[in-house]
Order: structure tokens, then sequence, then C-alpha cells
């Protein structure tokens, strides 16, 4: 008996020890130790537009500094007050980081030296220079040779390198784009950008290739104009079909995270609505008779958007430009800024059955139209328009290109407004609104007043991607952009507009010797110095 | 029983006289202890003189081979030793008579195995069900705190229903919890939290802890230092916690009800805010619909004057006047019913106890509250001589409604009330939280983060369900005397169930949203030991053991989120247009072999040495094994001092341990996987490994020692000191890094933190007259902590973050762990804040030392009072020396509730008035006052600093908003020391002679409270005691509900 309960417990033990998937229970069963960099890419398109937190990169500061949006308070309070937010200017920063920079660097090094995937590879170098450009215009020199490579190269301490070299290599990078993109015989299988039409990548890469030359024209401009030759000699966008746009779905986003709708559309159409067009904006779009005033921005009797109340508003107000605001004005300051009209309410019979009813100014206001809050709306990362109107100018400033500049500019009017398609299927451009359009706003002989019509018309194509139009104005100093300064003893930019944001405060804790020398390349170090290719 | 002792003494004084020739007899007897009559087992007979002796079996029966007559004397923990003459002619029946002052120093320590404290060379402290269930706790772990020492308590603002955090002898840890390991009779239990707020919000999910059946509880004994609990391995590096769960003891058929009713309020409310403004902005009465609308969470309106009204979020003109009680009035009085019953029998060869109960909580947030119904069988019965089998199973069903959503969540309702001015009456959210069509009403301005509290706790539901069985079976076999094999496998399985439904028109979720997680745990333990018992000559005892165990850890996690709800109010996780799956699965073995050998020597010193082998399935084959020992021994000298009136007892000790550690699941490879939903059609992958993996990890390593002399002093004081020191080295964490490598952190082995400490517990009879008697106990507890090394090239390493003003807990190097960090306010070199001259103050931009959340020392101080069956017993409870950044006071300075914005205001808004009667723009106008910094402005050069105080009078509602955008959290650390009265209790039971006609055999009726009363705290409105979870970095707090009181009323009857 004693005998046989001892074996019976060893032989119970045996049996338990000799269970043999102890060396392979350490290996995540959700997970894969390998992957088709063609999966890792969709992702990747996406999240530059579909994490909710998208509109507190897009419109606190860039949207705040170019004077196109007011009402919403973050815009406001930091943005067209310029008021510091250590958070807020870090967030482009966290999430291009630590959830793109690793999958940009594993597509392109998983695929660097492989022939037969020439295609994924040089889309992934596309999609990392777009990454990156936005982070080094925003923040100045950044880390980026080293980004993203923790795991590959085990670099736990990026270095920060300089604009300029970072420049260089997107150059560099968007030339071996375009030259495996002529010769990749890979498929982009989940392509969400252009469903594996590598001719269109090709055309993007050296559209975005132009975009990037053209930033350097004050730093530099001898090498802004050979890029932006190369550029062009590879091949631009030449319709509103090549435009790189990403699709979304009719989803709500999380209220925080990714999601499968349009996060910045998702943002703008949070109940309720605050975020209102400046007055500035739509002043210039009365001014140049353009038909995207009517199509971008409504006003709306309710959140809901069911009744379009433009019209009505309008025959009380007289113009468009009195149904905006200045622009940094909060959405509860609901007063018109003319002390002499102090109840702007208006009774308007909005159903039409002789009934008025009371119409807020917050409802007044031109807001975006309801196509821009659908979480269907697609996110556009470069346009057609915007293609012409940088040849526009490259021809302007180099006689670079086929065209006249001013037959570039005409094309880029009506592709502006013909691109608005891409929107909704609701939104049909009338032709001879484009045509009229076009007419009423001939490119000036004047190269000074043609350069300011060619970058107006970036700044208003811009009005969903404040990183350009930011990027832009710095520029160009188009358009001409004086501080307000509404509440000067708490502004932190000495009463101007500032010209980049700050490194996120984390980097002093966890790269704090890259991140002091980073800092003492830039006498004064401050959010109102500009970036290498911003020399003031 | 007198009479009994006296028989037994008859009988055995004839039995001596019997016998007078010597010669050698089996002599065979029971033992029994004289107080219940139950056998004995294990209890040591011995030839008196020799080394011959057995052990009495399970039935407290032996048999032993001795020359008769003799004498045999019998011992064992907790009674009298014993010496009787035994000479054959007839089986002896020993009673033993308990020895109280033994018993009491009888402790549970690892394994389950039960000690004399005198032969113990490490700390254990055991907390009896008396002392835990006096004030009738819900979750039993919460009625620890101040009643041990050097273990730290905190719960969290989400209230009974949330998780706590125990840590014992200071923080060791960066990467993992610091939690104990919590044991219930031998098997391990999981703890883990399914859930916890962070800086952005969420839920507390709670622990396992909650699961338990504060009733079921016979004591819980606390293992300190690595060395008590060297046995356990790895995971109990933080300490353990070891529950013992109550038996069938009598004879015979024993019931036992208890019934309890309490009532919850609120202990912390919003009382420091100020009366004298209301609603509004810039000193003005809100006249307009539109202005009414963005001035919900704004007092930076005008005075307050019955005269006036003003509009609301509604569009409603409400008087603009004092309403006392405007927030606090949103909570309700909460309540907890608590009913117990248990019934037990017995014989001598099986047992059985069969316990249940039913507790169920209000909240005093409004449909917050939780339920706990549970049931225990235990078990035991001797199968045939020396082989026994013993069971336990829990079951229990654990419901919780509407956890209060913490932090940043956009529905924490302590977050949306904070902001409410004087006038502003919370009822009038509730009077308009939705249309007449249900739809949201905007109350704050289009704040989307800030919900209406009633459409938070009527349109964002939660309710959760834990489904949890506990159990073991066991085994056990007297081989030969002395020689005894054990085999128990032990479970821990729960099934945990959460829908969270944001109803269509949620701010944020505005078509709708659900999601239900399920998960799914178990942990599973088969552990077998073989032990053995002997006397090595008159002078030496000694017991060894090896065993062995294997660790099963599963835990599956299913989670569906549907969004865009298709048929409004239907609240189906199949009613969403949209469905995301989450799915992930978490596995884990570990194998153990150790042994132990215990010597004693004369009741003098005692040696023990432990060794432990791990093999852990998270490690790389290589790195995976890993051994530590321990050893650790007592010197009682008090035994060499004859006859001492001062000192009746002393013990010296000291010990010292190793303790080995692994890591989580998958940390050694890169992983990819998918999101949850696609897009276009299209899959979405991604790298998910967020830290970065490391194939090389080896185990962790913690070596700590104690020294400590327990005393008794004149039979009435104890004094119980311990000295310890402990380094884990080698740390596995996970380094956070730039975010610029991609990941957010690294799997690295390195840093060094050391816990030094001591810990003193005093406990006193002061009064003992007649009936009357007064004692007090003590414990006091102090741990210095030093974060000795982190990385060669990473100096700080941050453990939270906060939601505002850029500041951080972390553990820096050089520095104790859970360092507050934030940008500081400028000072001169007098230590004078440093103004601009715009009359803000000015910041710096380096991240700085401004506080510490861990508490410096703790200390509790326990006192009863007894009169016949009358007894008043009160537990004071002490933190001391750490601090708070209090962001609840941030947002009511910011929002101009807090009594702190008073200063100025009049003089600004006359400032105001000045200025638009001269019809000035505020850019070109030098206000005549308002709120004026205390501190200097620099009128010299940089170089050469000239100080003048400051003059520049600025607008006190943009100065209070300053700060969250300049960065700096400075102004709302608090001082978060606290004195507490934790618990108030006043029992009473009937004398037993007057039961003595009727059924019952004991009844006891008890009035109590639990955290009655804050005797210091500097903290405004809020608890110091509020986390929003229980994370390693402590010392945020932010949007916390009202901390709970509660008083009871308690009935125990037993049968």
């Amino acid at each position: 008996m004693r005998k046989s309960i001892i074996y019976l417990a060893i032989a119970s033990l045996t049996a338990f020890s000799a269970c043999s998937e102890f060396g392979n229970l350490n290996q995540d069963p959700t997970k894969s130790t390998d992957m088709d960099p063609n999966i890792l890419l969709p992702n990747l398109q996406a999240m530059p537009s579909n994490d909710y937190q998208e509109w507190h990169r897009h419109f606190m500061y860039p949207g705040g500094f170019v004077q196109q949006w007011c009402g919403d308070w973050g815009t406001t309070e930091y943005g067209c007050l310029a008021i510091k937010n250590d958070s807020y200017m870090a967030e482009l920063w966290l999430q291009r980081y630590t959830r793109m920079a690793k999958g940009l660097a594993d597509i392109v090094d998983r695929t660097a030296d492989d022939p037969s995937r020439r295609n994924i590879n040089a889309a992934g170098r596309v999609l990392r220079v777009y990454t990156y450009n936005q982070l080094t215009d925003l923040y100045g020199d950044i880390p980026y040779f080293d980004a993203g490579e923790g795991y590959y190269k085990g670099v736990l301490k990026p270095a920060y390198d300089t604009q300029e070299t970072i420049y260089d290599d997107f150059f560099h990078q968007l030339d071996m784009a375009d030259e495996q993109l002529r010769s990749g015989t890979d498929i982009l299988t989940y392509d969400q950008y252009y469903g594996g039409d590598v001719e269109k990548w090709r055309k993007y890469a050296n559209s975005l290739h132009l975009r990037l030359a053209l930033r350097l024209v004050k730093v530099n401009p001898e090498k802004a104009k050979t890029e932006a030759q190369k550029a062009i000699a590879n091949g631009v966008m030449t319709s509103v079909d090549d435009l790189c746009r990403i699709r979304y779905e009719n989803v709500a986003n999380p209220s925080a995270g990714p999601g499968r709708g349009n996060a910045v559309s998702n943002r703008l159409g949070a109940d309720p609505h605050n975020f209102r067009y400046s007055r500035r904006f739509i002043q210039y779009l009365e001014s140049t008779q353009d038909p995207r005033l009517r199509i971008l921005a409504a006003s709306y009797f309710n959140d809901d958007l069911t009744k379009d109340i433009t019209d009505l508003v309008l025959a009380k107000k007289g113009s468009y430009a009195a149904m905006a605001r200045a622009t940094d004005r909060f959405d509860w300051e609901n007063y018109d800024d003319d002390p002499s009209n102090p109840d702007p309410s208006l009774q308007i019979d909005v159903d039409g059955d002789g009934v008025a009813e009371e119409v807020t100014p917050h409802m007044q206001y031109l807001q975006p139209s309801k196509y821009f809050y659908a979480y269907d709306a697609p996110y556009v990362n470069m346009g057609y328009a915007e293609v012409e109107l940088l040849l526009a100018e490259a021809s302007l400033r180099w006689g670079l290109g086929t065209g006249t500049a001013a037959e570039h500019f005409e094309k880029a009017l009506a592709a502006g407004v013909e691109q608005m398609k891409v929107y909704s299927k609701d939104i049909q451009p009338d032709a001879s609104a484009i045509a009229a359009f076009v007419a009423a706003n001939p490119l000036s002989s004047d190269k000074a007043k043609a350069l300011e019509q060619i970058n107006m018309q970036l700044w208003v194509g811009h009005i969903f991607n404040p990183f350009e139009a930011f990027a832009n104005w710095r520029r160009t100093g188009i358009p001409e952009i004086v501080f307000l300064n509404r509440d000067p003893a708490r502004n932190q930019s000495n009463g101007k507009t500032p010209r980049r944001l700050t490194y996120p405060v984390e980097e002093q804790i966890k790269n704090p010797e890259n991140y002091q020398a980073a800092i003492d390349r830039v006498p004064g170090y401050d959010w109102t110095v500009g970036v290498w290719w911003d020399k003031q | 029983m007198k009479l009994l002792r006296i028989l037994a003494a008859g009988i055995l004084m004839l039995s001596a006289m019997a016998g007078f020739a010597q010669n050698t007899r089996t002599v065979s007897g029971t033992v029994t202890a004289a107080s219940d009559g139950q056998p004995v087992a294990g209890a040591n007979v011995v030839q008196a003189g020799t080394r011959n002796g057995v052990f009495t079996d399970a039935d407290g029966r032996f048999s032993l081979q001795v020359p008769v007559p003799c004498e045999l004397i019998v011992s064992t923990i907790g009674f009298h030793t014993l010496t009787v003459r035994a000479d054959g002619s007839a089986p002896l029946s020993i009673a033993l008579e308990d020895d109280a002052t033994l018993l009491e120093n009888a402790v549970v320590t690892a394994l389950g195995i039960k000690r004399e404290t005198k032969a113990l060379g490490y700390a254990v402290e055991q907390v009896n069900a008396e002392e835990l269930n006096g004030a009738r706790p819900i979750n039993a772990m919460d009625a620890l705190a101040g009643k041990v020492a050097g273990v730290d308590i905190s719960g969290t603002t989400a209230g009974p229903s949330g998780s706590t955090r125990i840590v014992i002898r200071g923080n060791g840890e960066l990467s993992g919890n610091n939690q104990p390991l919590y044991v219930i009779d031998g098997v391990p239990m999981d703890n883990s939290n399914l859930g916890q707020a962070g800086m952005w919000g969420g839920y507390d999910m709670g622990d396992g802890l909650s699961s338990i059946n504060p009733e079921d509880i016979e004591s819980v004994s606390v293992l300190k230092g690595a060395s008590a609990a060297a046995l356990y391995g790895s995971r109990a590096s933080n300490g353990v916690i070891l529950i013992t769960t109550k038996s069938a003891g009598k004879k015979g058929f024993n019931i036992d009800f208890s019934s309890s009713v309490d009532f919850v309020n609120q202990l912390s409310r919003f009382n420091d805010y100020q009366r004298v403004y209301g609603a509004g902005r810039n000193g003005e009465l809100p006249l307009t619909v539109e202005v009414g609308r963005g001035i919900s969470q704004s007092a930076w309106g005008a005075k307050l004057n019955k005269e006036l009204s003003g509009y609301i979020f509604d569009g409603r003109q409400m008087p603009y006047t004092n309403v006392a009680d405007n927030i606090s009035s949103f909570f309700r009085t909460g309540s907890t019913y608590t009913n117990a019953l248990s019934m037990s029998t017995g014989n001598e060869k099986s047992n059985l106890l069969v316990s249940l109960s039913d507790m169920r909580n209000q909240d005093i947030v409004p449909a917050s509250g939780m339920s706990r119904t549970s049931i225990m069988i235990k078990t035991g019965a001797e199968l045939f001589k020396g082989f026994r089998l013993e069971s336990r199973v829990n079951y229990s069903v654990e419901k919780v409604a509407n956890r209060p959503a913490l932090s940043d969540s956009p529905n924490n309702v302590g977050l949306s009330l904070i902001g409410l001015a004087p006038n502003m009456d919370q009822k009038w959210l509730g009077e308009s939280y939705q249309d007449e069509y249900g739809k949201y009403m905007d109350w704050n301005g289009g704040n989307i983060y800030r919900i209406n509290p009633y459409w938070s706790i009527n349109n964002m539901r939660n309710s959760s369900v834990k489904d949890r069985v506990m159990g073991y079976l066991m085994a056990s076999y007297q081989i030969i005397d002395g020689l005894s094999a054990q085999l128990r496998a032990g479970t821990d399985f729960y099934k945990f169930r959460m829908t969270d439904f944001n109803a269509i028109d949620t701010p944020i979720a505005l078509q709708g949203a659900m999601t239900e997680t399920t998960a799914l745990v178990n942990e599973t333990n088969v552990e077998g030991l073989l032990r053995y018992d002997t006397k090595l000559g008159a002078d030496f005892d000694l017991s060894a053991f090896v065993g062995g165990n294997l660790m099963f850890f599963d835990s599956e996690y299913t989670s569906n989120s549907g969004s865009n709800q298709i048929i409004p109010g239907m609240e189906s996780i199949t009613n969403y247009i949209d469905t995301e799956l989450t799915y992930w699965h978490s596995r884990k073995q570990v194998r153990s072999v150790y042994g132990a050998v215990n010597l004693g020597w004369k009741g003098l010193l005692y040696l023990d040495f432990t060794l432990r082998n791990d093999w852990s399935s998270t490690l790389r084959k290589g790195k995976n094994s890993y051994m530590y020992p321990s050893v650790s021994g007592s010197f009682v000298f008090s035994n060499l001092l004859q006859d001492n009136t001062v000192l009746s007892f002393g013990k010296l000790r000291a010990s010292w341990a190793e303790v080995g550690g692994d890591t989580d699941p998958y940390q050694l490879n890169l992983n990819y996987g998918v999101l949850p939903y696609t897009l276009n059609g299209m899959p979405l992958g991604d790298i998910s490994s967020e830290r970065i993996p490391n194939m090389d990890l080896k185990p962790t390593r913690t070596y700590s020692y104690e020294l400590g002399l327990d005393l008794k002093l004149f039979n009435r004081l104890g004094v119980d000191l311990t000295w310890y020191s402990s380094r884990t080295k080698d740390q596995i964490m996970s380094l956070p890094i730039s975010s610029t490598t991609g990941y957010s952190s690294a799997m690295i082995n390195s840093g060094e933190i050391s816990n030094k400490g001591v810990e003193l517990a005093l406990d006193a009879d002061i009064v003992k007259y007649g009936d009357f008697s007064w004692s007090a106990n003590l414990n006091f507890a102090r741990n210095i902590n030093k974060v000795e090394s982190l990385h060669p090239e990473l100096k700080e390493y941050p453990l939270a973050e906060a939601r505002w003003a850029g500041a951080m807990i972390e553990a820096v190097e050089g520095k104790a762990f859970g360092a507050i960090l934030g940008k500081k306010l400028l000072r001169n070199p007098d230590g004078e804040v440093i103004y601009g001259a715009n009359g803000y103050p000015l910041v710096g931009s380096k991240l700085e030392v401004l506080g510490n959340g861990v508490y410096d020392w703790t200390a509790g101080l326990g006192t009863s009072l007894n009169w016949k069956g009358i007894s008043l017993s009160a537990l004071f409870d002490v933190k001391w020396g750490a601090d708070v950044y209090s962001m609840s006071d941030m947002m009511a300075c910011g929002n101009g509730t807090s009594t702190r914005t008073l200063e100025g205001r009049e003089a600004w808004y006359a400032s105001e008035e000045q200025r638009k009667a001269a019809n000035v723009q505020l850019a070109d106008w030098t206000p005549t006052g308002g709120y004026i910094g205390q501190g200097v402005v620099n009128v010299g050069t940089e170089e050469n600093p000239v100080w003048e105080s400051n003059q520049t009078p600025v607008d006190p509602q943009k100065y209070w908003a300053y700060f969250q955008s300049a960065g700096t959290p400075e102004p709302f650390i608090y001082d978060a020391s606290f004195i507490k009265l934790r618990e108030l209790t006043l029992s009473y039971s009937l004398n037993k002679k007057w039961l003595a006609r009727t059924p019952l055999t004991g009844v006891s009726l008890s009035v109590y409270g639990r955290n009655l009363w804050t005797l210091y705290s500097k903290l405004p409105n809020i608890d110091p005691e509020s986390s929003y979870n229980n994370g390693n970095g402590q010392g945020f707090e932010y949007g916390s509900l009202p901390s709970r009181r509660a008083w009871g009323f308690s009935v125990r009857l037993s049968f």
C-alpha cells in the first residue's frame, strides 16, 4: 500500500514535468515573429490620419498659427494665443515615433536588398519621407537615421540629425523610390493609396520631392531649384486622379486612438461642432469667387446638419465674411466682435412656415460642411492642385517645367475645385463656375503678386492640412500673418507667431545628451526660432 | 473541566503505582486538547532523558516501546508540555492544557507550516479573524491597514469595487508591481488587476482580493522579508500574505450566523471651495443664454447676490446665490448589508464546514454598487490509518454595477463636478442632461471631455461579473513515524465579464458604443512534499522537507468593441454596425524544487536553511533556471535566565536570503500582429511589440537580511524590533526609452534598488483589574529607499506621467523611488519666487524633484477597553511624509472654485471697470489691482540681478490657469500626510450563562465604523488616499471621488 502510493506520487510528478511544450510556451499564440511587409503598409498609410487625437496635432498649433480656424477651444487657447502646452506640443512626436517609426524601419530595412521587393521597399521609403518630413518641419533637428531602430540597431538613444542632412536624405530616398518603382515587379497587395498602381506611386514620390524642394527656397535656392528640376523631370502628378489620398469608412472612431474613420473629420464633427472658419479664410474665398466656399462651408440650424441655413443667414448678413469671425475667438464668446451689435442672434424662418426661430451667432458662423464631418471623408496627403501650384512657383522662380506659371496656375485653380469631388459623390463642381473662377483670377504679371496668389491658394488648399499651411507660410511668408496677441500677459512667444514646436520634455530624461546637443545647435532655442530651412 | 484534570492526574498516579518493576512494554495512548477534547496530531511523545520518541498521528494516537515505568514528555506547539508516568498497563489518555501565550505565538509560515515564533529567524506577523473583521470590511485586505508594521496599504478612489495596493517594506522593483504574493491555505492566488485607470482615465477593475469573503478567514500571516518568503519563489520577493481559512474545529454540529448593516457617506467632501463668486467669466454675471451655456465649470463670475439671477447652461435663469452642498449633494448615502452563515460538523475522523455569505453594497456614487455571494466547503477525512484527504472549494460571484470612471475619463463624475460654482446646484445638471428627445444637452461649452455627470451615470453604464472558483485537494500520508508525504493540487479559476455601454449621442461616442470584455484566468499549482521530523538525542529537534511545485498560469482575454448602434436602446453587442475583436492569451509555467532543514537545540537555538530552484518558461533556455538559498536563526536568550520577573521572553533573530525572479511571458522576441479591424477590407499589420525584446534576459535577484529582537517584559509589554536591508539587482525591467527608438521601452537587466528600514511593534496590557482590561498596540515602520543604480546610460526611470503640467513620477538614480518631478518655479538665491514683468512667475525648463509620493513612515495605534462582555476598540492609522500632486486642486484653481482664487478678484474687477470706463484696450492698460504674486522681480540684469518685490497685478482667472499651460505642478503639490481614525468598534458579548437555556451558545452585538475621521490632512477637498490606480507611480490625484466613511451595526449568533 505505502509503496504503491509512493510510486503513484512519483509517477504523477514525472508525468507533469514531462510536458514538452515548456519551451514553446513563451511564444505569444496571437502574434507572429514574421510578417509580409505588404501587411504592414496599409496601417502605416492610415496612421497619420486615423488617430482621434490627430486634431491636437493638426489644429492646436499649426492650425492655430496660420489663422484658418476659430471657435475650437484648444486651437484658440494654444495656437491662436501662442501658449505652450508640453503634452500637446509633444503629440506629433510621440505618436509618429512610437506608432510609425519601427514599422517604417522594418519595411525599409527588411526589403532593402531584395530585388523581388523593390516596390514595397520604395513605398516604405516614400512613407518614411512623408512622416519624418512632418516631424522635422515642426521640430527642427530630429532623430532620423537611427529612428525606429531600437530593435534592429539596438540604439536606445538616437542622435538628433541636422535638418539639412535629413533633407538631403529625403531627396536621395525619393530618387531611389522613383528608380525602384520604375523597375519593381512586386505587387503592392494592400495599398490604401493607389490600389497597387506603382506608376501613381512614382508620381506621388516625385510630387513630394517637388514639395520638399521648394521648402528650401530661403535657405538654399540653388538646391531648391536642382531638386525641383529633378522632381519635374522624373514626372509629377498630372491629373486629379493622381492625388494621394486614403479612403475611410463610415464608422466613428473611438474617442482616443486609431479607428476606421477619418480622424480629422471625427473631431470636426464632435458634438457640439465648435470649429468655425476664420473670417480671414472666408473673406479670401469670397474675394476670389472661389466655388469651394459653398462646398467647404455652410451654416446649419442644428448640429445634426439636417437644415442648411447658409442662404437664409447670408440674406440677413449680406456677405459670407460677415458670417465668420476673427481667428482668435473661442466658441463660447458668442457675441460679435462689433460692440455696436450686442445681440447678434437672428430671427429666421428656418422651416419656411412663417414662424421665425432664433439662430444664435454660433450657428450662423460658417462651419465645415457636412461632407467634411463624414467619418468616411478621405484624407488627402497631397492633392494635384498643390502640385500645379508648386509647378507654377517653380516656373515663376526658375522657368522650370513645361508650361508657364500662368498655365499651371489656371490648372491649379480648376484642379483645386475639381478635386473636392473626392470628398463625396454628392460634390459635383459646376464646370462653368470653375471656368468663371479661373477667369476671375488670372495670375498677375507682377512676380511678387503672382507668388502671393500662388501661395494664398496653397494656404486655402491646405485647410485640412495645417502642417503644410504652416510650413508653406514659414517658407514664403504668405499669407502675411500678424500675430494678434489677444492675451499678452499669458502669451509665450513675445507676441510673435511661433515657428516650430519645442521638443517633448521626456527627451530630457530619456535622451538627455542628444537632446542637449540639438538645443545647443540652435542659438536662443525656443519656439520662435525658425528651423534650418526657415532662415530669418 | 477541573474535575477532568484531577481525574486524569489520579489515573496517572494510579498507573504509576501499579507498574513498579522496570521492563519494556509498548505504551500507547491518545493526546487530546484539554480545552475541547479534540485529538492533537503531531505532538511529540518522548521518553524522558532519551531520544526515544514518536509523534502522534492525526487522531492524537501514539504507541512507543519504553521500559516501564518511565516518564513521558508530551509536547507540541500551543500547549503546555506535560510529563506523565507510563507503566504500560492501560492506554494513556493525555490531555494537554492550552498555552495561551504560546498559542498566540504560533504562526502560519511558508507552505502553510505552523511554527512557533520563537523558532523563526525572520519576521512574521499574524492578524486573526477578530482583529480583521471587527469593523466588517468589504475587502479583507483593506482591513489590514494600520495593523501590521511595515505593510503599506492603500486603496483607490474607486471605492469598494476598486483594487488595493499593498507594499511590504518598500518598493523594490521598477517594472513589477511590488505587490506581495497571496496564498490561501497553501495555494497561490492570482491577484492581477484586470485594468486600472491611468493618466487618461479608465476604470479600476478591482483585484483578486475582493473575491474572498472576510468571514471565511481564520488568520492572515504576513511574511515580510525574502527569508520568510524564500520558499515561495520569485513571486514572493515582495513578501507573502498567507490567508488561512476557517475549518470545522469543535466536535458536533455548530452554526454561526452573522449579519451586519452599515451606512456609507462622504468622508472628504468639496468643502474648501469658495462661496463668494458665482458661475461666469471675467467677473461678469451670465447675462445671455450663450454665455450661460459655457460657464457651468467656471466660477469666475460676479459676486453672489440673491437679488440677481443668471443664465445657466439649459437656458434657464436661476438665482445667483450660494447653494449649500451644491456639489456633495450629488452623492447619496450608500449602504452595505452582509449576511454570513457557517455550519460545521466534525468527529474524530472527519469534519466538514460549509460557509455561505452574501454582501450587498451601494456606493455613494449613484447607481454604483457591488455584491458578492460566496460559498465555501471545507472538509477533511482520514480514509485509512495515516492517510488523510482534505479539500476546500470556494465559489464566489461578484457583481459590480457602474464602476466609477476615474482620472481623465470624460465620464468621471468627480472631474465634472470639480468646477461647479457655488451657485450652480448639481441638481440642475440632472434636470437637463438630455433634451426631450433624449439627446445629450451640452452643459459646458462643448467640452466633450467633461460629460454631464447625470448622463454619465444614466447613459454610460457598465457592469461586471466575476465568477471565481478557488480550491484544493490534498492528500497526506504518514509513511512511517516522523516521515510524511503530501500532495496538493490547488487551482484558482475565474471568469470576468464586463459590459461597458455608451448610449447613442454620448459626446465621445456619438453613434453609441459598447464593449464586452471577458477574461478567463487560471492558475494551477501542484505540489508534492516529503517531510521528516525527528529528535536527535535529547537536545536536538530536526525537521526537514523536500518538495516540488508545478505552476501553470493561463489567461485569456477577449474584448469585443461595438460602435455605431443600429437599434437605438438595444444593449447588445450584436446591435452594432461595427465590432472589433481583441484577443490575447498569456501563458506561463514555472517548475520548482525546494527543500528545507530546521534544526532546534534545547529550545534555545534554532537554525533554518532553505534552497529552491525554479525553471521559468518566460526566460530562454539556458537562462531560465535559477537557484536561491536562505538561512535564518534565532536565539531564545531568555531561556538562559532563570525565573526572571522582568524579562519574560527574549529572542534575537537573524536571517539572510536570496530570491530570484523571472518576468512576464513573451518578452524575448519581436512580434508582429494585426489590428482588430480592417480598413477598406485590408488587414492592418503592425509590430505589436512596444518593448524592445531581449533574448538574453536573466533572472532578477533580491538579497535581503534582517535582524530582530523580541522581548516580553513583565509579561505585559511585548516589543518586537526589526532591522532589515534588501537589495534587488539585475532587475528585469522594461526601461522607458526615447520614443524615437520606435519603442516605448526596452527589456533589460539592470539597476539596483535598496530598501533599509526598521519596524517596531509594541503591545501592552496597560491595565488589568478584575474584569477590566485596557490594552494597546502600536506599530511603526520606517523604510528608506534608494535607487542605487539604473542603467549605464539612463538615470531616470519614469513610473507614471501626470495628465497636466508635465509632471512625472520616477525612480531617479541616487534618489528614493517615487520622486515627483516637474518644472519648478524659478527662485532667487533667497528662495523667493521670481516673477516676470508681466506679473506671472517664471518657470524653469528642466524637470526637477518636487516631492515624493511614497510615505516616509507609517504607524498604527490600536487600543481596546474590555469590561465583562463589553469591548471598545479603536484603530488609528498614520502615514507620514509623502507628497501628492493634486490635479483636482489645479482644476479647482483654474475653474475658480478653490478658496485660493479669491485673492485679488475684487481689485481686478475694479480695475477692469476703470479700464472699460476709460475705453482702453487690455493690452494698453496698466491694471490698478488684481492678484499680486508673492515674490520678486529682477530689475537688474541677468548677470547682476536686483530683486524687488513683485507689484504687478494680474487677472486671477488667468493667473490660476497659467500653471497648467506654463507646465509646472508646483503650486498644487501638497503634503499627503494624514492621521485617520480607521476603525472604531463597540461590541458586547452576552454572558454565556444567560444563554444556557437557549439553543444559542454565543451572542454578540457590535457597532462599528470604518474610515471615520481624518484627524490631520493638509490636502484641500480631497482625501489624501485618493490614487486613481494602484500602480508604482503613486503621488498623483486627479478628479477624485469623495472618500467613504461607514457606520454600522452587526450581530453574531452561534448555536
